[in-house]
């Protein structure tokens, strides 16, 4: 039997072609028993591989093929579990000596970390065989000799490959004779790097592309011949007919090597805990300290949670990783970094007591099995928001208290989109850019390629091909590997882009697989703006707000969400929820939850909205899909609306396991592999009619599972969100000034415009006041009761400019321009857009004159001309052009609405105001314009267009139709002020107007 | 001079079980005395594949050869011959 132990998938980055998958699937196609997997100085794909061989009945065999620091190749396979971890370190090693990408192995290093491992003397690249071809046998003899010392005899192989190239006869003979001499075995391997040999196309492609050059110019650098598949078990026989013993040893090899990450590899570094306290009984110390503070103490169900809880964190041996993550917060808010967690974790009570999670899951009837129990196939990640603007500090916390060799980011894989493996795949066959961008705009559109275009067949085929590949690696948006043992015994780690960061070389998923918990440190911009409007609140009236005690029961704000007054409030601040607020008429911190858990592309493309909302109001009887299916539903009206309640249905009606639910929602969610889905529903189905459930029922159920998705929040996910938004909600109903302001400094964030943002302020009776040189902070600020912008909003000026202005003001204002250009040494580029944005009003000359000044002591009379300045006669700008360049140069312009320069013209059209339109009946006919800030066509709304156009009063909902906006589109996109004509359609305090003509406002 | 053609020059030959060539016709008979070395090119299928078997071989005429089978149509070609 022939197996083969050299072999690269796509993870061998634009080298390999095929997927893991696909190798194994191949393997198993031509009957092998084992397979290796030996990617250039990674382990990438090494969980994909080994959940495919299991999947396939095929043995994993795991290792990589290094690169030397003489850019020589060795091919290592792990026999046994020190070998992966030596294997792991030389990886670290390797990539840690070399560029971002890629590796270079001191070869002494082999020496101390060869246990374990079974080193193959490598392909062509192997130093044994370039000394053979470049006729230096002694120094063949050495290097064999010496890797035979450093890896012992059974475990330093000679490996032969036969590409049918020029010379491997000869070579294979001259390395088989060096074995024969040392007494040592040879195998041989076919350096595979794609499945089947049509691939061979796709591999000379890549190899372009790492190149940079093209098919023509590249004959240097590519394989000369598409030998390079996994052969047959006869097709090597016949190759190495003269070695029968190099096919018969890889089996012998295969059978030694033993060694697969298993789940749960990980250890987490040991807490510090008092007086050699296990972790369990530090924990439990600490909940109890919580549970004293936060007079919880005397319910008897908390302590029972509590007391079930500890239990089942100590038999999954996780008391460590919750005082890690406690720990981490701690210090957060030690620092006054504003962070709470997301996610499943908020459906444990431990971690609402060390104050990782904001909700208390009694409360919210959330369950700890959510979160984790001794069923669960996976342990559960802790994901903690932070304060976006100091997040970097958290992350290097923990790289500097666990040190770099014991914390690293995941990795993420960024993979080839439809664009770039057109362009790509392009360039390696030559074509000029704008062929490439003809042949793009076709893909595109689904057209066929224009007729005379080159390669045209070739280029669609291949791109597709490629497309899904992993092309580099990224970093992981917060996700950090914690090991109690140096990393790189675990898992290797490789520099990432940004200094200072490591990636191990698994993405989330392959840790996931691997049970490797992780800590997820993310950033939340929202975090930053609720702790910058407490501190301006404290700054400006002294007061003192706790957040994170604030009672949830306050009837003005629940009135405020229900007028959907909720822009900058967090999630509920968007077109769609403002349509579904009012409807909703939230009452409750609960109603909160399911507010933002409705408007979910899950719910939505799972048509769970609209009976929802009926059900809600009694204008339609609550219905199940059947009645064993009342309670996983009843709490929201008989619809699917949480992530959890899948689990649970798949439980009632089919009868499924919890892992066998978490493989459903894992399935929905990926949407990648339609046959598992398929899969699944025939267990469903058959689940559901051992339980006597009919099978269109269960059919149907299924159907709206998968309609459903995974895109939904988990209900415990959704409760943490709605701390946000009831905190916001509250600055933003007793704070406004504050709130906005702060939402204004933290941009971008949320569904709206800084535009918006200032002008829904406006009309809370809060003043925005421009740019001023002599007034403004680099950011903005709360002045009176106004919000007065902040230098750095002017474009180009940034923070470092605007804390020069503002400090240089430190000595008495500026007094002229004079005056600011001679203390701030500002560049004339932005000295103009200063003056055009209104930002040196406060000196009372004309925009115009200052600009005439500006160049006049920038030096740029170059002319000469002597006259009195004085004597010009400039005009002053427009109040249109004032408002266009602030709205320009600023993002918000602070004189009036721009509506209102149309104010003759609507008023001689008849055009009703957006304060008017509450006065229409429903079916009206109506003509509104206004200016558009937001214009959506979501996948799931089938073509319609969703636009919201503004006057000074107010935002107005325009829906078109697919067939309307056929006919209107120009206009649609790219009229900057609308004027449509429509039908009112009202519903339950929701106003839209049904758009059937559009036309731009003529110029005024 | 060696002679060298490009596109290779149409030669018939004769092949073992294995598929070698044992000899070759040009300007007369030459039975091929040594197999010097063999390889395989896979390449061009972009333009017009190349899929060709090489053999450099030394014939008991005394002639030095590279020959080369098209593995597409199965013809045989005449690439170089060194003096």
């Amino acid at each position: 039997m022939f197996v083969h132990l050299h072999t690269h998938s796509y993870y061998s980055l634009l080298d390999g072609v095929s997927s893991p998958e696909a190798l194994v699937r191949q393997a198993a196609h031509l009957n092998m028993p084992a397979l290796a997997l030996t990617d250039h100085n990674a382990i990438y794909g090494v969980m994909a591989f080994v959940a495919a061989a299991r999947a396939q009945g095929i043995k994993p065999i795991v290792g990589a093929e290094m690169t030397l620091e003489d850019d020589s190749h060795l091919t290592l396979l792990v026999e046994a579990a020190e070998g992966w971890s030596n294997l792991c370190s030389l990886i670290t090693m390797a990539r840690a000596n070399a560029p971002k990408g890629e590796a270079a192995l001191p070869e002494r290093a082999l020496e101390s970390h060869a246990a374990g491992l079974i080193a193959l003397s490598g392909c062509r690249q192997g130093g044994i065989a370039q000394a053979i071809l470049a006729d230096r046998l002694m120094e063949a003899r050495d290097i064999a000799a010496r890797y035979r010392d450093w890896f012992g005899r059974d475990n330093f192989v000679i490996e032969l490959q036969h590409h049918l190239l020029p010379q491997d006869t000869r070579l294979n003979a001259r390395q088989v004779a060096i074995a024969q001499s040392l007494e040592l075995a040879y195998v041989a391997t076919n350096n595979v790097h794609y499945a089947c040999r049509d691939e061979h196309e796709l591999q000379d492609v890549v190899v372009c592309i790492r190149t940079h050059t093209t098919l023509d110019t590249s004959h240097h650098v590519r394989r000369p011949n598409s030998e390079y598949y996994l052969k047959s078990q006869a097709e090597m026989a016949a190759l190495f007919k003269h070695y029968p013993e190099a096919i018969r040893a890889t089996e012998r090899l295969a059978e030694r090597c033993h060694f697969t990450p298993t789940f749960g590899v990980q250890d987490l570094p040991a807490s510090a805990t008092s007086g050699g306290q296990s972790a369990i009984s530090h924990l439990k110390a600490r909940c109890e300290a919580a549970l004293l503070s936060r007079r919880l103490d005397r319910r008897d169900e908390v302590r029972a949670l509590l007391d079930h809880e500890l239990a089942v964190i100590e038999r999954a041996r996780l008391a460590n990783y919750f005082l890690l993550v406690a720990d981490v917060v701690d210090f957060a808010r030690a620092q006054g970094i504003r962070c709470q967690g997301r996610g499943s974790a908020a459906n444990s009570l431990v971690a609402y007591l060390l104050g990782i999670s904001p909700v208390d899951p009694l409360t919210h009837n959330l369950v700890f099995e959510r979160f984790l129990s001794e069923e669960r196939v996976s342990v559960p990640d802790i994901d903690i928001d932070f304060d976006a603007a100091r997040r970097e500090e958290v992350i290097q916390y923990v790289y500097d208290k666990y040190g770099r060799d014991h914390a690293a980011m995941a990795c993420t894989f960024v993979t080839y989109r439809r664009r770039s493996s057109v362009r790509e795949v392009g360039k390696a066959l030559g074509l000029s850019p704008h062929l490439v961008d003809d042949a793009l705009l076709a893909i595109e559109l689904d057209r066929p390629l224009p007729s005379n275009s080159p390669y045209a067949r070739e280029l669609v085929r291949l791109s597709e091909a490629l497309r899904g590949h992993p092309r580099h690696l990224g970093v992981h948006n917060g996700g950090m590997v914690i090991t109690g043992a140096p990393l790189a015994l675990r898992l290797p780690t490789e520099p990432a882009t940004m200094e200072g960061r490591t990636v191990v070389q698994w993405d989330k998923e392959a840790l996931e697989e691997a049970g490797i918990v992780k800590i997820d440190i993310l950033g939340l911009r929202m975090l930053s703006a609720i702790d910058e409007a407490v501190r301006i609140i404290e700054a400006t009236t002294g007061e003192k707000l706790d957040l994170d005690r604030l009672p949830t029961d306050d009837p003005a704000l629940y009135k405020m969400l229900e007028r959907a007054d909720t822009i900058g409030v967090f999630q509920v601040e968007s077109r769609a929820q403002a349509q579904t607020l009012p409807r909703l008429k939230p009452k409750t911190f609960n109603d909160v939850i399911v507010s933002i858990s409705l408007i979910r592309p899950g719910p939505v493309q799972g048509n769970m909205v609209h009976p929802y909302l009926r059900r809600r109001r009694g204008a339609e009887p609550v219905i199940y899909p059947h009645p064993r299916l009342e309670a996983a539903l009843e709490e929201t009206l008989g619809v699917i609306l949480f992530q959890e309640q899948v689990l649970k249905v798949a439980r009632d009606l089919a009868g499924f396991t919890p892992g066998q639910g978490e493989l459903l929602r894992r399935a929905l969610g990926a949407k990648r592999a339609p046959e598992a889905i398929e899969r699944l529903r025939e267990e469903f189905v058959a689940g559901a009619q051992q339980q006597d459930v009919l099978e269109h029922v269960a059919q149907a159920v299924f159907d709206s599972l998968t309609a459903f998705g995974g895109y939904s929040f988990p209900k415990s996910h959704a409760a943490a969100f709605a701390v946000l938004v009831y905190q916001s909600a509250y600055l933003k109903r007793y704070h406004p000034a504050a709130f906005l302001t702060a939402i204004l400094n933290h941009q971008p964030m949320g569904f709206w415009t800084p535009a918006v943002v200032a002008n829904d302020a406006r009309r809370h009776g809060i003043p925005v006041l421009g740019v001023d040189v002599n007034q403004s902070a680099t950011r903005c600020t709360v002045e009176g009761g106004s919000i007065r912008l902040g230098i750095a909003y002017v474009q180009g000026i940034g923070e470092s400019l605007g804390q020069r202005i503002e400090a240089a003001r430190q000595n008495g204002a500026f007094r002229d321009l004079a005056d600011f250009v001679c203390r701030t040494h500002i560049p004339p580029r932005l000295l103009t857009r200063l003056i055009v944005v209104g930002a040196c009003d406060s000196w009372e000359r004309n925009r115009r004159k200052l600009l005439w000044e500006a160049r006049t002591l920038m030096g740029e009379n170059a002319l000469g001309l002597t006259f009195d300045d004085e004597q010009l006669d400039l005009k002053p700008l427009t109040p249109l052009e004032e408002f266009t360049l602030e709205a320009r140069y600023v993002g918000i312009a602070t004189g009036p609405h721009l509506m209102t320069h149309y104010r003759q013209w609507t008023k001689s059209r008849g055009i009703c105001g957006s304060h008017d339109l509450a006065q229409l009946r429903s079916g009206a006919r109506v003509d509104v314009a206004g200016e558009t800030v937001m214009h959506q066509a979501p996948p799931t709304a089938k073509g319609f267009h969703f636009i919201t156009l503004e006057d000074s009063a107010g935002m107005m909902n325009v829906i078109v139709r697919p067939r309307v906006y056929k006919r209107y589109k120009d206009v649609l996109r790219c009229a900057p002020v609308l004027w449509v004509s429509g039908i009112v359609e009202r519903d339950e305090g929701v106003i839209n107007i049904l758009c059937d003509r559009a036309s731009p406002v003529p110029n005024v | 001079m060696t002679q060298f053609w490009a596109d290779g020059l149409p030669i018939s030959a004769s092949v073992d079980q294995d598929d070698r060539p044992t000899e070759l016709v040009w300007h007369g008979r030459h039975r091929v005395r040594e197999w010097v070395d063999t390889w395989v090119v896979d390449d061009g299928w972009w333009h017009g594949r190349k899929h060709r078997t090489y053999y450099k071989l030394a014939t008991e005429t005394g002639l030095l050869v590279i020959i080369f089978r098209n593995n597409v149509s199965g013809a045989w070609y005449l690439q170089r011959v060194y003096d």
